[in-house]
């Protein structure tokens, strides 16, 4: 489908915080230690990253210069980019029900915007609303 | 991204620390951490504190109905 730059889609979203599963769709480039880096050259793909995942298991692969986005730091601690312990404590807590079975990973900056916006994009979009997801939090990295 | 998933019924909110880019994007929820280095979307490694105030922060805006397109500058002291 192709969307006009000037509308903007917009759910409403009806539910409390604390009746809602969310997941992750990150474009900064993280990935678990087992799964194919990124191509820093330009990179159209993306990871599924399991719901159970430990964090101490992922890594991050970018290609955007180090000045821009130092990725040593997100390698130490993945909960920068990629908040899983965070939404695993505030689920303990109630603030919200749960986390989704599975997050998705991107590398932002991968160059190839015509094949993100007409492959990757869409078959995201997918993933997400497969998942049962009732929304999903963002980081760019 | 985001769009494309908003698009299919599903509400996001989105983390972002370029504004200039995110803003052309005109995303539907937005919250940015002033002062924030890219790398650190919730906060410095290890520092728990911050990266749940701003993700809290993030989830809180899917329970405010709210102009989409505009981008929630927020302060987190401990940064």
């Amino acid at each position: 489908m192709e969307m006009s730059r000037k509308a903007i889609p917009y759910t409403p979203n009806p539910m409390a915080l604390k009746d809602m599963t969310i997941m992750i769709v990150s474009t900064a480039g993280a990935h678990l230690k087992e799964q194919n880096p990124f191509d820093t050259a330009g990179d159209a793909t993306y990871r599924v990253i399991p719901g159970d995942v430990q964090a101490g298991d992922m890594t991050v692969t970018h290609g955007a210069p180090k000045e821009h986005y130092n990725t040593d730091e997100p390698k130490k601690d993945i909960n920068c980019i990629f908040p899983i312990d965070r939404l695993r404590e505030l689920a303990t807590e109630g603030f919200i029900k749960g986390l989704a079975e599975k997050h998705i990973s991107m590398m932002g900056y991968a160059m190839r915007l015509n094949q993100i916006n007409q492959e990757t994009a869409p078959a995201i979009a997918k993933e997400v609303t497969k998942s049962q997801a009732d929304a999903v939090i963002l980081t760019a990295g | 991204m985001q769009r494309a998933i908003e698009s299919q019924g599903i509400p996001t909110v989105l983390i972002t620390l370029d504004t200039e880019q995110s803003g052309l994007m005109r995303p539907p929820r937005a919250i940015h951490p002033e002062g924030f280095e890219f790398g650190h979307s919730t906060g410095k490694p290890f520092d728990k504190e911050t990266q749940t105030a701003v993700v809290r922060a993030a989830l809180e805006q899917l329970e405010v109905k709210q102009e989409p397109g505009q981008i929630h500058s927020k302060r987190f002291p401990g940064y």
